[in-house]
């Protein structure tokens, strides 16, 4: 063995080989976005973003209701966050960025969750600042903290009780009367009123908030993860009560919501809860946005350079990712991942068609007869009206995708690496 | 459906060993009663390519059980197992937990073809971290032809400027570099006996 031969070429290969790890950690479809905020990969978009609308309607009316929709891995987390970085700058405003998902399990969501979710949070402000000293304060943390995960109670049994009998066996022998309580002849066509449990959850949040609100008057919550809820119902209750408990209270409020709601029937709780202040945070529509696809670019060049990712496969890669924030991430992995292994420099258009390739093979996994027909039938005549479970399948498992067209209309397009694959099918058959 | 990409335990092993801080997510689709098997077996691979921990984790307790675990397990490469055992219910509530199930080091998911339909149509949030990264199991993997071995030594030679001469003096000499590429190459060279001495 050469050995005065070895060592150069361990250290060549070493550098290669780091920089390309470092490469594939700054391209983790899993990551969180705070990480990659904080790591300084994020890139405003010139063209303005639904977080720089929150944030300056948020600025004027700080108690304001905001909903952000958009497809899985569109980047409503990232605006979320980024929107809370901004309001936590302005002078009188605190902002709390909650994945209601790590706090509460959401598929058993149910009015006052919000609420509750709210006040265990500040709870944990109070907490961190070490004020349990002050009375009042230590009360509001352990009130709520109690009623959001329940605690035990001593209670007194009385002398005269059955002793075989429960606290609610127990009736008074000494002339008292238990009120029965009449139930509303009329039906309200919509409730407006807050159910006593999310009532008096709103109570306990506001004591929990008014020591908080010395330095900073104005609270913005920013909820995350309820775009994963499938029961539309849950999210439409949620809306309906928690939201305007925090209304109430004069705390602003931006949700992520799950991408069924711009559809049929729970339109009109976008309509009527949210009028204006509802974003679609949607796919960059890369074959019409010239702007969309250099912020696309530099997103990638923000974790790989020019040298190692040309403009060729750049443009390839945008164009598969359909202008999806995680796609384009998840097949610029795969791509560079590929050009390493290959023994390459740099990635070539080759890569990214495998990338491609594997990339749309995961669309097909299930996918049924009727459902390949709708999709060769948006391919070719543009039309599809989301009106069934199955359509809307088709969008919330991105096979489909929307983007934001003129007029406030909705553009669909087949996922770019699922066409060729369906074409091959029809082909095929 | 049939992912084009077919990786049998050693190379999938070391997969999981050279991404061992990416906290990267694979899906591998095995057929129906060996998900465990492939698991062990990559398991087996996993460690003797490098030092990141390896567990297995069966699923079958359900969604918010595996949640829990993942959220409290030390750092290690997690294979998970069992999910043929999900119903309809657990694949949505899953998909519901996914910010408990974010990690540091690498995920399998060891799936059925079933258990991959589900995943893609019931948990998309889920499926989304998995993306294009998905291969067929192939038990077979390990037995190369003589030309597929030879094209493959071909390829870490280039990748490293080494000779196999080289490569098999560094591990005698205990200087061998720990990548799970140079495990590979020892083992193809029929010298697995000294992956001990790297």
């Amino acid at each position: 063995m050469d050995s005065r031969k070895a060592p150069g070429h361990t250290r060549v290969v070493t550098t290669r080989r780091e920089r390309f790890r470092e490469y594939m950690a700054r391209l983790r479809p899993a990551e969180n976005p705070a990480r990659a905020i904080a790591e300084g990969l994020y890139v405003r978009r010139e063209s303005g973003s639904a977080g720089d609308e929150i944030i300056s309607r948020l600025e004027l009316e700080p108690s304001s209701t905001h909903l952000v929709v958009g497809g899985i891995g569109s980047g409503k987390t990232t605006q979320l966050l980024v929107t809370e970085a901004a309001l936590n700058q302005v002078e009188d405003t605190r902002a709390i960025y909650i994945d209601v998902s790590e706090i509460h399990d959401i598929s058993k969501m149910k009015p006052g969750v919000l609420v509750v979710v709210a006040g265990v949070v500040l709870a944990r402000s109070l907490a961190a600042e070490e004020e349990d000293f002050n009375d009042a304060r230590y009360k509001a943390r352990v009130a709520i903290q109690r009623f959001a995960h329940g605690h035990v109670k001593w209670v007194r049994v009385p002398d005269d009780m059955d002793a075989f009998g429960s606290e609610d066996d127990y009736y008074p022998d000494d002339g008292e009367y238990v009120q029965d309580e009449q139930p509303a002849f009329l039906a309200p066509p919509r409730r407006e009123e807050l159910l006593p449990e999310v009532e008096e959850a709103s109570g306990l949040l506001r004591a929990v908030w008014e020591p908080l609100k010395t330095d900073k008057p104005n609270l913005v919550l920013l909820f995350d993860s309820l775009d994963r809820l499938t029961d539309m119902d849950a999210f439409g209750k949620a809306v309906e009560q928690d939201v305007q408990a925090l209304r109430k209270l004069g705390i602003g409020v931006v949700l992520a919501g799950p991408l069924r709601m711009m559809y049929g029937a729970h339109r009109i709780i976008v309509t009527e809860r949210f009028e204006e202040n509802f974003y679609p945070q949607m796919a960059v529509d890369v074959t019409r946005d010239e702007q969309g696809r250099r912020f696309l670019i530099d997103v990638l060049h923000k974790r790989v350079p020019p040298a190692v990712l040309p403009e060729e496969a750049c443009l390839r890669l945008l164009e598969y990712s359909g202008g999806v924030l995680r796609d384009l991430i998840s097949l610029t992995r795969a791509a560079v991942d590929g050009t390493f292994r290959a023994g390459s420099q740099r990635v070539e258009v080759s890569h990214v068609e495998a990338a491609a390739r594997a990339f749309g093979e995961r669309f097909l996994f299930g996918l049924r007869k009727h459902e390949i027909d709708t999709l060769l039938r948006l391919q070719k005549t543009g039309i599809f009206t989301g009106s069934s479970d199955d359509d809307l399948a088709l969008l919330t498992t991105q096979r489909i995708l929307a983007y934001a067209a003129e007029g406030g209309s909705w553009r669909y397009v087949v996922h770019p690496t699922l066409l060729p694959l369906i074409r091959q099918l029809q082909e095929a058959s | 459906m049939n992912p084009s990409a077919t990786l049998g335990a050693a190379e999938l092993g070391h997969l999981a060993a050279s991404e061992a801080q990416l906290g990267l997510w694979r899906g591998v689709i095995t057929p129906k009663e060996q998900t465990l098997a492939a698991a062990e077996r990559t398991a087996r691979a996993a460690r003797r390519a490098g030092s990141l921990p390896i567990e297995i984790l069966d699923v079958s307790a359900g969604p918010l059980a595996l949640a829990q675990k993942m959220m409290e397990h030390p750092p290690a490469a997690l294979f998970l197992v069992g999910f043929e055992k999900f119903s309809v219910e657990d694949w949505g509530h899953l998909d519901s937990l996914r910010s408990n199930l974010e990690r540091d080091q690498p995920v399998i998911l060891f799936l059925t073809e079933g258990s991959a339909e589900h995943l893609s149509r019931l948990a998309p949030n889920l499926a989304n971290w998995v993306g294009g990264s998905y291969a067929r199991w192939d038990g077979s993997a390990e037995i190369l032809s003589p030309e597929e071995k030879a094209a493959r030594l071909d390829v870490l030679r280039g990748q490293f400027g080494k000779t196999d001469e080289e490569v098999i003096q560094a591990a005698l000499e205990h200087r061998l570099e720990r990548e799970p590429q140079m495990s590979e190459w020892l083992v193809l060279l029929g010298r697995g006996d000294l992956l001990e001495y790297g």
